[in-house]
């Protein structure tokens, strides 16, 4: 018995890169999973209190009713169980393959979000990144990219009106917000100076700004928050930015011929992406998963004689991670509030703020940052 | 066998193979689906080797905006595949698919061979010289985006602002054609 | 083995591990779900009313004109970047560099605005 223990350390301690590496992606795929059906019980929640409805809050577990927590599990379940058929006028393949695409490409985005500085497990430091690339700010710009796809074929392959006018209509304005995404973003990379996000973190967290402030990237470059924070709601097809869906004119967009577990698909890349652009924000603007005010190593050295070394790491981790979800919880909260309070723009009119406004703003963004940077840094 | 190179190899034969799915397809989307489903193994492939701008690049230009335009085009056309018949091989085409060959086979066996000697060594611990170019700056190979960029802005910095021009030239060509089309389609409707 | 792998190899697990979750949904609700179809529920859906013509249409031409301005404007962003990350280094060079090249796409952008072409009527 205690022989085959030991073959088990001992391959765990040769082989702690591939074990490690699996279980952060692991990690990252069970947060993803659990964002989608919890955000559809809040959304309705937070839509019944903006309206003054109770919205749902029957459905509990073993007689205990918890706001009605239960009600994202009885989702899944009667969406699980509905009738899963195929239009007959349909593209079967590509109408199977369509509601995959940005679920696949949800879950893998979610991957390059750090959820954690590191962890020292045995003597090995453990990053928390579970795609720890050198250019992981380009790896999420990659993948949402590919995010065109999933709608353009679900609307193509549906054989429909509505569905056809609402897919390339959704893919166009992501590629229309796409740009102006890019231009955001970018004075962030000349002001850390990488594209790595754990660097950008850390660079956020290691000195204030006017001796007082967190020298977090929205007071740096406020405008740049600002750019991004809309073209998040824009690539994620949330309203006001959700033409392709827009009942009134549309039915339901691209989704029309969809139905049972393919539509929830659907659902479940969105709201994996509205998370993984919220901990980008989160991470690029908002310090991440540092708590203002103290670092990392701070609050390590301070948990180390509660704890000893190695656990002190993993409660600081633990802690660093719900620090991420509070900060992306304050996003998701504002995409909600989003969608219950503005009206829907008119599809002119949001090509129009896409190409006309944004992107301008955007440029003239990064001239005006570019010179401030290079001012305070190259003279 | 190290895990990198087996990825690398698997995903260079099912890129290969998925090309020869490319163009047997008869609609057009299925055939846009596939070479996107090709470059984005291509960009795997890239990562694999360390050359992480060319990996994203890959992505975001060509499976992520050079084939919207792509999927866009065949979209907006619908052409059923009735219409694309294909009228048999004539000699033209077949001296194009003689040469093709002819090239394939060359730069195959060239590259294999390199591939063979040098990239079983290189896989993995991918650091030399050969990306440093003739300017002062050189970065590691984890850090190669700035290698890229060095050589970009330092080396070709004439060819880069050139690149200004040819964008330039090409969305004033863009608008030209088609507002032309659309001023044609008014007057006819 | 150590500590570090190919970064890359990550993504390839994840990409299994996702393709794994999202196909596994849709077969199973293949299995559980009942089968009743009828030509009334296969039918295209038209808001109740039997379909007129087909989706097989052309479309309007704004949304290539759309893609191949984002092709454009995205290789921009994209080179605009490696500029970014070798700020530090390149100083004013780069900078003065980067402003002459994107001064000439401001140039392309005006004309794409003066000829209306991004306005949808």
């Amino acid at each position: 018995m205690e022989g085959s223990l030991g073959a088990v350390a001992q391959f765990l301690d040769t082989n702690i890169g591939l074990v490690a590496s699996i279980g952060k992606i692991a990690l990252a795929l069970v947060i993803a999973l659990q964002v989608a059906p919890i955000m559809v019980w809040v959304e309705r929640r937070q839509a019944a209190f903006i309206q003054r409805r109770i919205g749902p809050n029957r459905v509990g577990l073993f007689g205990f009713r918890l706001f009605g927590l239960g009600q994202p599990l009885a989702d899944t379940i009667k969406l699980l169980f509905k009738e899963d058929f195929i239009p007959q006028q349909a593209n079967k393949f590509f109408y199977v393959l369509a509601p995959i695409l940005p679920a696949v490409i949800g879950l893998v985005a979610i991957q390059g979000i750090p959820l954690g500085k590191e962890i020292i497990v045995a003597g090995h430091t453990i990053d928390l990144q579970p795609v720890n690339l050198n250019a992981g700010f380009l790896y999420l710009f990659a993948m949402s990219a590919l995010g065109v796809y999933g709608v353009a074929l679900a609307g193509w392959s549906s054989n429909n009106k509505y569905a056809l006018l609402g897919g390339l209509r959704a893919s166009a304005q992501m590629i229309s917000y796409e740009i102006a995404m890019g231009l955001a973003l970018l004075p962030m990379v000349f002001i850390y100076g990488t594209l790595d996000l754990q660097g950008m973190i850390a660079a956020q967290s290691d000195s204030l700004l006017f001796g007082f402030l967190p020298n977090w990237g929205i007071f740096l470059s406020p405008i740049s928050f600002v750019l991004f924070v809309v073209t998040m709601f824009a690539e994620t097809n949330r309203l006001p930015f959700d033409l392709a869906e827009g009942e009134a004119e549309l039915v339901a967009g691209f989704l029309v011929e969809y139905g049972s577990m393919r539509w929830s698909l659907f659902f479940l890349g969105e709201y994996a992406m509205m998370f993984t652009l919220s901990a980008l924000t989160t991470c690029v603007f908002l310090g991440g998963y540092e708590i203002p005010w103290l670092p990392h190593a701070q609050l390590v050295t301070l948990l180390t004689p509660i704890f000893t070394a190695e656990p002190a790491t993993w409660v600081a981790a633990a802690i660093g991670l719900g620090v991420l979800i509070v900060k992306v919880a304050a996003f998701m909260f504002l995409f909600v509030q989003a969608r219950f309070t503005l009206p829907r723009f008119r599809y002119d009119q949001l090509m129009r703020v896409g190409w006309v406004y944004m992107l301008p703003v955007a440029l003239l963004n990064l001239v005006v940052m570019a010179l401030i940077v290079g001012f305070l840094r190259l003279t | 066998m190290n895990l990198s190179l087996l990825s690398f190899i698997v995903m260079g034969i099912t890129a290969v193979l998925l090309s020869g799915v490319m163009i047997t397809r008869r609609w057009p989307v299925s055939a846009a689906m596939v070479l996107i489903a090709i470059m984005t193994l291509l960009a795997g492939m890239f990562g694999l080797l360390e050359a992480h701008f060319a990996a994203a690049a890959q992505i975001i230009v060509y499976a992520g905006a050079i084939m919207v335009v792509f999927v866009f085009v065949i979209m907006l056309l619908n052409l059923p595949p009735e219409e694309l018949r294909y009228g048999g091989v004539t000699v033209g085409e077949m001296i194009l698919i003689a040469v093709s060959v002819f090239v394939a086979v060359g730069l195959g066996t060239k590259v294999g061979q390199g591939f063979l000697t040098t990239g079983l060594e290189s896989m993995g611990v991918a650091q030399g010289e050969s990306v440093a170019g003739g300017h002062h700056m050189y970065f590691p190979a984890s850090e190669n985006v700035k290698n890229v960029a060095a050589s970009m802005f330092v080396d070709y910095l004439w060819a880069f602002e050139l690149i200004s021009f040819l964008i330039m030239a090409a969305v004033i060509g863009a608008v030209v054609i088609a507002k032309k089309r659309s001023a044609e389609h008014a007057d006819a409707a | 083995m150590t500590a570090s792998i190919n970064p890359y190899l990550p993504i390839l697990v994840a990409f299994v591990l996702a393709l794994l979750v999202a196909g596994g949904a849709t077969i199973a609700s293949f299995l559980l779900g009942p089968k009743k179809p009828n030509p009334a529920k296969l039918d295209v859906y038209e808001c109740g009313v039997p379909a007129v013509g087909t989706a097989r249409q052309r479309l309007s031409v704004k949304f290539y004109l759309t893609a191949i301005l984002f092709i454009l404007f995205d290789i921009e962003t994209v080179f605009l970047y490696l500029w970014a990350v070798l700020f530090g280094q390149l100083k004013w060079f780069g900078i003065i560099e980067v402003a002459l090249f994107v001064a000439t796409l401001v140039v392309g952008y005006i004309y794409v605005l003066r000829r209306g072409a991004l306005n949808w009527d």
